[in-house]
């Protein structure tokens, strides 16, 4: 049985429907990207699956629980959560302060400090800024603390949208290698990219959204990207 | 004048407490609370009554009153205040103006509209005495209050997990779901720490001086006054807040006579309004 | 907007049938309906123009009780004091309301939503006090009005239905002139709203001074009904709270709104005369409720469900 399993998803805005009927599963301890362009639901369906976003029809099930329609507070102490687009860092706060809000479920002051430890460890130049606001800190330190953030609660599924939307390659190079370094320590996770190339290198199992739906899946390894880019765009076989 | 100055700087104390609550909660969800006036004299006719009805000591009065206050606070939030606060601001204005209405005349209606005091040894008592100032004891205390009470928020707010959820949810309601904090329930306890201080500050005034069931409204003004001069949300700008209206009320009474004090306060106020619209600490606060 | 324009030329036939009745009233009323009637048209009006600025214009004010408290006072200072004519010291009420609104606009609309809010009615407050402490008006004690003791019920209740008329109609054409064009697109977008040159801070200011001309219209045909002014009096939140309460009862940004709500606020205090301190208390608890179950009044709910409306504030486009 996998980790996640979204069953016939419909979410809809108002009178527009955003999804229709979409499944998908996530396996432990795998990377799985949801690969898209923009519009095409990706961020609706990271947004239902943690509680942001109520799901229309169709269940979400996380460890074999069902999760559909559950407030974010209560997902989120399940152990899913999302580093969501545009990072969302509490601006107001100090890095540290941010950190710290990761292991808010985490009763033990002594915990979340051995937890922020390692999150300095993995990510340095978060401990150098510890002290200063978030909103002082640039697109790639800011993206950083929020998956820093997510990391500090030691989900059993980290949903990561868009992590890489407007950042120089040098930077989006070293946070996935920071990706993986994290998968590696356990955490199952699911990425949200535009980049087609870059989507199918860094993950293991690739879905293909377009207009709300599934259009293609298989292996990351296996996918032939070419044909990725043409369901990417709903190109002749893959338009509805 | 010297004496107007330090009455006026002890009473910026008093005004302080009672600024407090309205600018935590204005500063966590957002909200003008226009209830908070009535809310504290609420709480000050608790206390009264507590007193002088049924001879309770006045310290356990006060803790009764804040835990009724707390409770008023938190029904107050859960199934009226969070109801609304999505909609935008003005709905929720609209709730607690009406909640302040309703709440006013429920007063009147029970305790009537004559002036009470809550009876106490050290609204008659001087401190210290000299030829030319004397310092009355209950402006010390309340002044002495407020400061802890400050001392105490700031810290819970800036070094407790507690705290440090509360203004993860000023801050961003969506990303503080995501780590597990239930923001509406982060909502409601705020309310409930702006009541505790609405009931101990209502105490404090009632102890001071007189108060009738209008008194809520003119409380209110100071509040939000007290607020907006040290900037909404910033509780170190709450004492700055205070003392300014506090030396302003004096010393316009000093000046002008005791009959318009308040008319300077509120002049002042305005004044600070019209300038620096977001408060005179609005930078520092964001430090 | 076909419907619209159908049902208009009811509207209109609706809105003059009502309006030939309320001039024959007095005919055949009694002295009580007539003083109720009077009520009605003068909280309408207060309530018409609260909505113009809150409903409309998204100017929320707590201090529009300062020009009912100044229109009193000019009545009866100048009627009482100089002799001037009642109708001329109302007038008179209105224009001081208009000159006290211009010289604190510049402080006041430098402050947005809730601080506007509640700096206006630390303006308010202030007058309180400075009148409480003015000899001129006889300090806290107040003025017996004695001019208008000679008045009828019945020229009362014609000077408050003619204030009711004009200001409905003079809401009605600002919002289908370009102004409420203005209006609508800065309540629904002031960013975009600017962008495309809508002169905002213009635009909200004639707004503030039509509603202080009225207000201070309103206050003086009220204190010519109740005859004695106090600054505690004129000078008091109650006002507001029955401005405010009207429109959220009746729905805010509709024309109709305030009218309904102006009819059952008086209903409510008259019936409620007899329980003394359970008209506030349930007018507070009403306003409660119906923000959290229908937070657009009875009209708005009833426009929503069934497309309703006798005095459309929307333009005709065909």
């Amino acid at each position: 049985m996998s980790m996640l399993e979204v069953r016939d998803l419909m979410v809809s805005y108002g009178d527009f429907q955003a999804i229709h009927g979409l499944s998908l599963d996530v396996e432990e301890g795998s990377i799985v990207a949801l690969i898209g362009a923009n519009g095409a639901g990706k961020s609706t369906i990271m947004q239902t699956i943690c509680g942001i976003n109520k799901p229309k029809s169709g269940s979400i099930r996380f460890l074999s629980k069902d999760i559909g329609g559950m407030k974010t507070s209560r997902i989120a102490a399940a152990g899913l959560t999302l580093s969501p687009e545009g990072s969302h860092c509490f601006e107001k706060m100090t890095v540290q302060d941010n950190l710290l809000m990761g292991a808010y479920l985490c009763k033990s002051g002594q915990e979340r400090m051995a937890r922020l430890t390692r999150i300095y460890k993995l990510f340095p130049v978060l401990e150098e800024k510890k002290g200063q606001l978030s909103t002082f800190l640039s697109g790639g330190q800011r993206q950083m603390l929020a998956i820093g953030r997510g990391i500090m609660m030691q989900p059993k599924l980290m949903l990561c949208d868009e992590i890489s939307l407007g950042l120089a390659p040098v930077i989006i190079k070293d946070i996935y290698a920071k990706l993986h370094e994290i998968a590696a320590q356990g955490v199952t996770l699911m990425i949200v990219e535009q980049d087609v190339g870059r989507s199918l290198r860094h993950s293991d199992y690739a879905y293909v959204v377009l207009e709300g739906r599934i259009v293609m899946q298989g292996k990351s390894s296996e996918l032939d990207p070419d044909e990725v880019n043409d369901a990417y765009f709903g190109i002749n076989k893959y338009a509805h | 004048m010297l004496q107007c100055l330090i009455q006026g700087i002890l009473l910026g104390g008093l005004y302080a407490i009672i600024g407090i609550g309205m600018s935590m909660v204005f500063g966590i969800m957002g909200l003008t609370n226009l209830a908070h006036g009535d809310l504290m004299i609420l709480g000050t006719y608790i206390t009264m009554l507590l007193v002088t009805s049924y001879n309770v000591p006045i310290l356990l009065a006060v803790l009764i009153a804040v835990i009724v206050m707390a409770v008023i606070g938190f029904l107050m939030q859960n199934f009226l205040v969070n109801r609304v606060l999505d909609k935008g601001a003005e709905p929720a204005l609209l709730v607690t103006f009406g909640v302040s209405i309703f709440l006013s005349n429920v007063i009147l209606k029970i305790f009537s509209a004559d002036y009470k005091s809550i009876p106490n040894s050290l609204a008659s008592t001087n401190v210290v005495s000299t030829a030319s100032f004397s310092i009355s004891g209950i402006y010390l205390f309340s002044f002495i209050v407020g400061l802890v009470v400050i001392v105490a928020l700031s810290y819970i707010m800036q070094k407790t997990n507690f705290g440090r959820s509360i203004r993860a949810t000023s801050s961003d309601t969506m990303a503080a779901e995501l780590m597990g904090v239930n923001t509406k329930r982060a909502y409601s306890y705020a309310m409930i720490i702006a009541m505790v201080t609405a009931a101990i500050a209502g105490a404090l005034v009632g102890s001071t001086f007189t108060f009738n069931p209008a008194s809520g409204t003119s409380y209110l003004i100071i509040a939000f006054g007290v607020v907006v001069i040290g900037g909404m949300g910033s509780l170190p700008g709450t004492l700055l807040g205070g003392v300014v209206l506090g030396v302003a009320q004096l010393l316009g009474g000093y000046f002008f006579g005791s009959g318009v004090q308040m008319l300077i306060a509120y002049i002042v106020l305005l004044v600070i309004l019209a300038i620096r619209p977001n408060g005179l600490l609005a930078s520092a606060a964001r430090k | 907007m076909k419907q619209l324009t159908k049902k208009s030329p009811y509207g209109i036939m609706i809105a003059i049938a009502i309006l030939v009745v309320l001039c024959v009233i007095p005919a055949f009323g009694s002295t009580y309906a007539l003083s109720i009637l009077t009520l009605i048209f003068i909280y309408m009006t207060m309530g018409q123009m609260w909505n113009l600025m809150g409903g409309y214009a998204g100017l929320l004010s707590l201090g529009m009780q300062a020009f009912i408290g100044i229109g009193g006072y000019c009545l009866a200072v100048f009627s009482v004091n100089y002799g001037v004519n009642i109708y001329l010291a109302i007038l008179m009420g209105a224009v001081f309301s208009v000159l006290f609104g211009l010289a604190v606009s510049p402080a006041l609309f430098k402050m947005t939503g809730v601080y506007f809010a509640i700096g206006s009615w630390v303006v308010a407050e202030a007058l309180l006090i400075a009148f409480s402490n003015w000899k001129f008006v006889r300090y806290a004690q107040g003025i017996g009005i004695s001019t208008v003791y000679q008045l009828s019920g019945t020229q009362v209740y014609y000077t408050a239905l003619a204030l009711g008329v004009v200001a409905v109609l003079v809401v009605l054409c600002l919002m289908r002139s370009k102004t409420g064009l203005a209006l609508m697109a800065i309540r629904d977008n002031t960013g975009a709203a600017e962008v495309m040159g809508v002169p905002i801070y213009k635009t909200k200011i004639k707004c503030y001074m039509i509603a202080c001309f009225f207000m201070g219209l309103a206050g003086g045909v009220m204190y010519m009904v109740q005859g004695y002014i106090v600054p505690s009096a004129g000078f008091s939140i109650q006002w507001t709270v029955a401005m405010t309460f009207m429109v959220i009862i009746g729905g805010s940004g509709t024309m109709e709104g305030p009218i309904i709500g102006a009819v059952l606020y008086v209903l409510l205090t008259q019936y409620l005369y007899n329980f003394p301190g359970w008209s506030m208390i349930l007018l507070g608890a009403i306003a409660v409720v119906v923000i959290l179950i229908a937070p657009r009044g009875v009209m708005g709910t009833l426009h929503e469900k069934t497309g309703f409306e006798i005095l459309s504030s929307r333009r005709n486009l065909y």
